[in-house]
């Protein structure tokens, strides 16, 4: 079974998840550093932004780069108007057309226009939005080391405030359909990881939280098992953050009766539907806020060292190491995505799936199994 | 557009949808979403049928659009594909040159295609273009001028002139210039002029 990013070779009982977009650690090495995010933003088009900002982090930590607060607020609005597109577009090409019985995107589009409308029109206003910001979209070019290269035109903020108030009604739309048709059970023991900050749900940082305890994330990744069972991503950050989270969010969370740590796999399709809505309103507060002064680029030398940084990306948190020599080109990188990290949990959930061989075809175990794939975000 | 509108209302008329296979390979993803974006334009779905072939390797399509770089393991399954009658495509940079704009050269490219379309990811204007090409039977997208057409155009400074590395001297045009146009170098994401005729 291929399956995007992942082939799954099933023979009971052993699975195996090739995850080839770790290859790219290999193309880095000879890259200069600041030209890297150019390649690595490319991994997935759902996360361009967040293997961008991670990839110049890395560097800014190497070299003892401080961005200004207003370049750091960008990158995290960028990182937020990623997360809301992405959940989007995955939830609407892979998930809602199996709710309403279409075999795909393609049958979905034909015989249930109406929702197949929402999520363009999602899509179209958020686009608008991240083309803003990121200067371009997907593979935004405004992230630079040390600065932005370019910031939204403050004339046409306030056409882009609208933009994503014109979308509110369209996310909780799509956040009542996931609501209806999850009834999906499953339980299973397993850590949830996602970066952590006292009074805010943090896209980047440096603090994370594994099983109540906060670990600084070089730490963290150094020491990384990739035979726990942990998952980060959606689920992840719900559970760990969710008294965090605001406005219709927070009503969807208390409506729904969550338990935490949440411990079904299934419901990382929830979650993206509430982070959706969290992010659109915490995104619209902080465009507001927003200033769009230009930036001054910061001067720096390149030096031989080492870099780390971390950000939640929407499939979850992302990792990057970089050894750079004293001519600016990485000797040594190392990327670790949701894949790697979920990988374990992901067989455990398959293996343990309560498949019924005599009354279900082939076709349908593989649907199913694909489901339980999607519902990790691969 | 207008061209486009006539385009599909001639398809309508011939009352037989065009299949066309998405073969996702090697790549980030990007050039394909931008279909299904687009899905409800004009009278798309009554015109064509997608089918995803890494679900139905059966499927014989009129048309094959590859997306993500390829390898030499690829060729085989590209190649009985066009053996059925398929035309291939190539979809977007990634398919073209296999991230050859970062230099680096794992580059197994596919000769006996029949179409190129550029673009890293394929844009909406790119798409529509192309599906009103396919109807027409041309092979090729017709792109042979590099980035700094559109730069003079919109009179946008050449970067380099101000002695920025820029790539967009050697790369394909018909971008809207959305980098040099803030004043970022061109990385040559679209790939390089000349390369990869069949």
């Amino acid at each position: 079974m291929t399956h995007k990013n992942i082939s799954l070779e099933i023979s009971a009982p052993k699975i195996r998840i090739d995850d080839k977009s770790s290859l790219i650690e290999k193309k880095l090495v000879g890259q200069k550093a600041v030209f890297a995010h150019h390649i690595t933003s490319r991994i997935d088009h759902l996360m361009t932004a967040s293997h961008t900002i991670a990839s110049v982090e890395a560097i800014e930590n190497a070299y003892g780069i401080n961005a200004s607060a207003n370049v750091r607020r960008m990158r995290n609005l960028l990182l937020m108007l990623e997360l809301i597109s992405s959940h989007n577009e995955f939830l609407y090409t892979k998930i809602i057309p199996r709710f309403f019985g279409a075999a795909n995107i393609f049958e979905f589009a034909e015989k249930f226009k109406k929702e197949y409308n929402r999520y363009v029109h999602i899509s179209k206003k958020l686009n608008l939005v991240l083309s803003a910001v990121g200067g371009k979209y997907p593979h935004p070019i405004s992230v630079v080391v040390g600065s932005a290269a370019v910031m939204p035109d403050f004339d046409k903020k306030e056409q882009l405030i609208k933009a994503l108030k014109d979308v509110r009604h369209d996310v909780e739309k799509t956040n009542d359909i996931i609501i209806k048709n999850m009834t999906y059970k499953a339980e299973f023991d397993y850590l949830n990881v996602s970066l952590t900050e006292l009074d805010f749900v943090p896209l980047i940082g440096l603090n994370m939280l594994c099983n109540e305890s906060i670990i600084d994330i070089k730490k963290y990744y150094d020491n990384y098992d990739y035979t726990k069972k942990i998952m980060t991503g959606p689920i992840a950050r719900v559970s760990n953050n969710n008294k965090l989270f605001e406005g219709s969010a927070e009503k969807v969370i208390k409506k729904q009766g969550l338990s935490f740590p949440i411990k079904n796999p299934y419901l990382n399709i929830l979650c993206m539907s509430i982070e959706m809505l969290n992010f659109l309103h915490v995104g619209i507060d902080l465009l507001t806020n927003f200033s769009c002064e230009t930036e001054e680029v910061l001067k720096y030398k390149p030096k031989k060292s080492v870099g780390h940084a971390c950000v939640e990306s929407p499939k979850g948190a992302l990792f990057y190491n970089y050894h750079i020599d004293e001519k600016g080109i990485i000797t040594k990188a190392r990327i670790i995505s949701n894949i790697a990290q979920n990988s374990a949990l992901l067989e455990e959930s398959i293996k343990k799936m309560p498949i019924d061989f005599d009354r279900r075809t082939r076709r349908q175990i593989l649907d199913e199994i694909e489901f339980m794939t999607d519902c990790f975000y691969l | 557009m207008g061209l486009f509108l006539e385009v599909m209302l001639y398809g309508v008329l011939l009352m037989k949808k065009i299949k066309v296979g998405l073969l996702r390979l090697n790549g980030c993803g990007g050039c394909f979403s931008k279909i299904y974006q687009n899905l409800n334009i004009s009278k798309m779905l009554d015109i064509f049928e997608f089918v995803d072939l890494l679900k139905m390797a059966d499927e014989k399509p009129d048309y094959v659009f590859i997306e993500g770089a390829i390898n030499t393991g690829n060729h085989k399954l590209i190649d009985d594909f066009k053996k059925n009658g398929s035309k291939i495509v190539l979809f977007g940079s990634c398919s073209i040159d296999n991230f050859k704009f970062a230099g680096i050269d794992e580059h197994n490219p596919y000769h006996h295609f029949d179409i190129k379309v550029y673009g890293c990811p394929v844009d909406d204007r790119s798409i529509y273009d192309f599906l009103s090409l396919i109807n027409q039977g041309r092979n090729v997208l017709d792109i042979t001028y590099p980035v700094c057409k559109e730069c003079a155009e919109n009179n946008i400074l050449c970067l380099l002139l101000d002695k920025i590395d820029c790539n967009g001297y050697k790369t394909i045009g018909n971008c809207s210039t959305l980098c040099p146009k803030i004043g970022s170098s061109c990385i040559g994401c679209r790939t390089k002029l000349g390369e990869n005729d069949s």
